[in-house]
């Protein structure tokens, strides 16, 4: 399991806001897929995944929060991610 | 080695910059790291396909974008994350950060935030290897960006005219931050402006490590056998933004894409075998990030340490007395102090414009002068083209060589001629010179002297009479030097080319003429500490260089027509102040006037007035008065030259005033 953050992505550390998912909630990522777009010194930008796995997302577009808020999880396996959904 | 070897060699040296860097980008994201970073992803080729070429006594520069050459030159990578960090146990204990690692135990002298900022120093570097003959090479890495930056051009004419151990590796990437290099840079290839200087230039695939290998391998042999520099251009892809963190607008996410796709690492990786190495590596950075959270954060109140090293005990006057004191010119203390070093220490040498009268690296021309002035003259004939070079009218090249020299073995005395030519190499002065011991947390000291002349009168216009004494002294990291007679002329050279700091050599130019006593002895007299020429009870004056006999006039004056008895100080040294001489005087009189023959805003008359204000207030008589020049340039015509700069007159009223 690996956790998804509000990345800092310059010189500033200001709280940084999720502007909106690239990927589907459940969806399998590869390591450099876009998968969100977050605003941060004004400039909106895509960021990409440094891990492979399935996504579960865990914050809504628009939600704003410090550098290091975790917003997805990534489970290794589909089993994995059905595990932490709760789905059987 | 087999073809096999020197491939498995160099792939794994490749992960290991590859598998840090990953990490740099995980760990970046979570916002422990202090400022920011550039990683090296793409080039990793070229680090490891050189610095497998180099010794550990050779040298390299870096950039920026240095974590790979750091690692590939032997880094340790524990101290390099303490550094990522901001720790005490960095290798620069925390004064560097990302952009400015250094390891001089493996002769890493420095990543340079400024682009182009390390070539000329490697310059320098393989200048001293020359010199003193050890076989060893540097080695600069740099950016396309670099090679449109002046220090470029200056730094390869220089190491081709003096057939110097460099090999100059350019990392094309294709942008400099966001602007591509195909608009930026007059030529494809940049290798191809080599020639240009006389150097061979090539172009190789900085993607393929054998490619790297084997063209730079030749290329490091030729240095070190003698054969000068060489240009290489490593054409590579620039897989990740300018920094962590670059939204990279300026490139499609097609094309981001595609330059994450264009991995060196990757292609080769799948031919080789590397057993258990990656997992090593991922464990040892486990460590590495581990030790480096936990380790402790610099003290605060060790913010000023490293910027100047210790003073290193000298033959000063008091424990050396002369005993041979005769009348002799301030331009023959600066030659008997020049010839005394040089005799005293085989690291000294003399470099500058026209400081051989012209000869090169030639036979000595007989009646030659040595220096515009004088100052160098027959220094040629006694120590070789070897420790005493005339250099090209390219100052930025050979004050940064000096300063690259300094950190490689030598204790260089750079002629700039006049000051107001400094600005041409404010850079190394500034951010090279002036910063490396801080910036890489005291592994290194900065032995150099920059000479040059200052001072108006003579009818020498604006760009050639400038005194600049504010503008050094706010610099941390310098020390500012402005002798007023022939015996301090000597005395203080002496000290500051055996001080371990760059000290800046101020003088004037009204005073290369002058006559007064001189000690025929070496001798040194102690930087920073100021002289009391002459006592009084009623007014300091304080005076440096040729303001020194204005304030004396003034003070002859006072005496004569006012009965006011006043004491003049002169301040040898702006930059560190003696502020216990100045108050201890102040104090006493209750009265100061600081002549400066800078202009007035934010100068030595300020400064010294606001330091001494600050420590002896209460037993000020009347506000400290500043006499300096003009707030202009310094004019041509004599009339407006003589009301630019300060009088006795000026000096008198000021002190009448109080």
């Amino acid at each position: 399991m690996h956790d998804v953050i509000l990345p800092k992505t310059g010189l500033y550390e200001d709280d940084v806001v999720l502007v909106e998912w690239i990927v589907a909630e459940g969806s399998r990522i590869a390591v450099g897929d876009p998968i969100f777009v977050i605003e941060s010194e004004k400039v909106e930008m895509e960021i990409e995944s440094n891990v492979e796995g399935w996504i579960h997302l865990a914050a809504e577009p628009g939600f704003e929060a410090p550098i290091g808020t975790r917003i997805a999880v990534v489970a290794d396996t589909e089993l994995a991610y059905r595990r932490l959904v709760g789905e059987s | 080695m087999t073809d096999d070897e020197i491939l498995s060699a160099g792939l794994k040296m490749m992960i290991r910059i590859r598998v840090f860097e990953d990490r740099v980008l995980r760990e970046f994201a979570k916002g422990d790291m202090p400022g920011f970073v550039h990683t090296y992803h793409g080039a990793e080729a070229v680090a490891a396909g050189v610095c497998a070429h180099l010794d550990n006594a050779d040298m390299i520069t870096s950039t920026h974008r240095g974590h790979g050459h750091c690692i590939a030159k032997g880094c340790d990578l524990s101290a390099m994350v303490a550094e990522l960090y901001g720790r005490e146990t960095g290798l620069c204990h925390g004064r560097g950060g990302s952009m400015h690692i250094a390891d001089f135990d493996r002769g890493i002298l420095g990543a340079n935030a400024i682009v182009g900022g390390g070539i000329s120093l490697a310059v320098g570097g393989a200048l001293a290897a020359q010199v003193k003959g050890d076989g060893r090479v540097a080695v600069s890495f740099f950016g396309d960006g670099a090679a449109n930056e002046g220090i470029f051009h200056e730094s390869l004419n220089l190491a081709a005219i003096w057939g110097l151990p460099v090999v100059f590796v350019c990392e094309n990437n294709g942008w400099a931050e966001s602007t591509p290099t195909s608009y930026a840079t007059s030529v494809t290839d940049i290798a191809s402006r080599a020639p240009g200087y006389g150097i061979p230039g090539i172009v190789i695939d900085g993607a393929d490590y054998l490619d790297v290998f084997e063209k730079a391998g030749v290329a490091i042999e030729r240095a070190r056998s003698g054969g000068g520099p060489t240009l290489i251009e490593a054409k590579i892809t620039r897989m990740r933004g300018h920094y962590v963190g670059d939204p990279e607008q300026y490139r499609s996410r097609v094309e981001r894409r595609a330059a994450r796709a264009a991995d060196p690492v990757a292609s080769l990786g799948a031919t080789v075998e590397l057993g258990d190495y990656l997992t090593n590596v991922e464990a040892e950075l486990d460590s590495a990030y581990e030790s480096a959270l936990a380790a402790p954060w610099p003290d605060p109140s060790t913010v000023q340490n490293y910027v100047l090293a210790p003073v290193r005990e000298g033959n000063t006057l008091a424990s050396f007395p002369p005993s041979t004191v005769r009348e002799g010119s301030y331009l023959q203390g600066l030659n008997e102090g020049l010839f005394e070093a040089m005799r005293r220490d085989p690291s000294v040498i003399v470099i500058g414009e026209d400081i051989a009268g012209g000869a090169g690296l030639g036979e000595p021309i007989e009646g030659a002068m040595g220096g515009t002035f004088g100052v160098t003259k027959g220094l040629l004939e006694e120590f070789g083209s070897g420790r005493v070079r005339d250099t090209p009218i390219s100052e930025a090249g050979f004050v940064g060589a000096g300063v690259g020299a300094s950190l490689a073995g030598l204790r260089p005395v750079v002629d700039l001629m006049w000051a107001s030519f400094a600005p041409y190499c404010f850079d190394q002065i500034f951010n090279q010179a002036a910063k490396m011991r801080y910036m890489f947390g005291g592994q290194t000291n900065v032995p150099m002297v920059l000479r040059m002349a200052v001072g108006a009168g003579l009818r020498a216009g604006g760009q050639h009479s400038d005194t600049l004494y504010g503008l050094f002294a706010q610099i941390p990291g310098l020390k500012v030097v402005v002798p007023s007679t022939p015996a301090d002329a000597k005395g203080l050279l002496l000290a500051a080319i055996a001080d371990d700091n760059p000290v800046v050599f101020l003088e004037h130019m009204s005073l290369y003429r002058t006559t007064g006593p001189l000690p025929a002895e070496p001798y040194e007299l102690p930087i920073g500490r100021a002289a009391i020429i002459r006592a009084g009870d009623d007014v300091t004056l304080i005076a440096a260089g040729s303001t020194v006999s204005l304030a004396l006039q003034a003070a002859e004056q006072l005496e004569d027509m006012e009965g006011v008895s006043a004491e003049v100080i002169d301040l040898r040294t702006i930059s560190p102040l003696d502020v216990e001489t100045l108050t201890v005087s102040v104090a006493r009189t209750g009265r100061a006037v600081v002549i400066d023959e800078s202009p007035p805003r934010c100068g030595i008359a300020s400064e010294v007035a606001a330091v001494v204000t600050e420590a002896v207030f209460d037993r000020l008589q009347s506000p400290i008065a500043r006499v300096t020049a003009a707030n202009s340039p310094v004019p041509f015509s004599p009339p407006l030259e003589d009301a630019y700069l300060p009088s006795v007159d000026d000096v008198v009223r000021a002190a009448m005033r109080m």
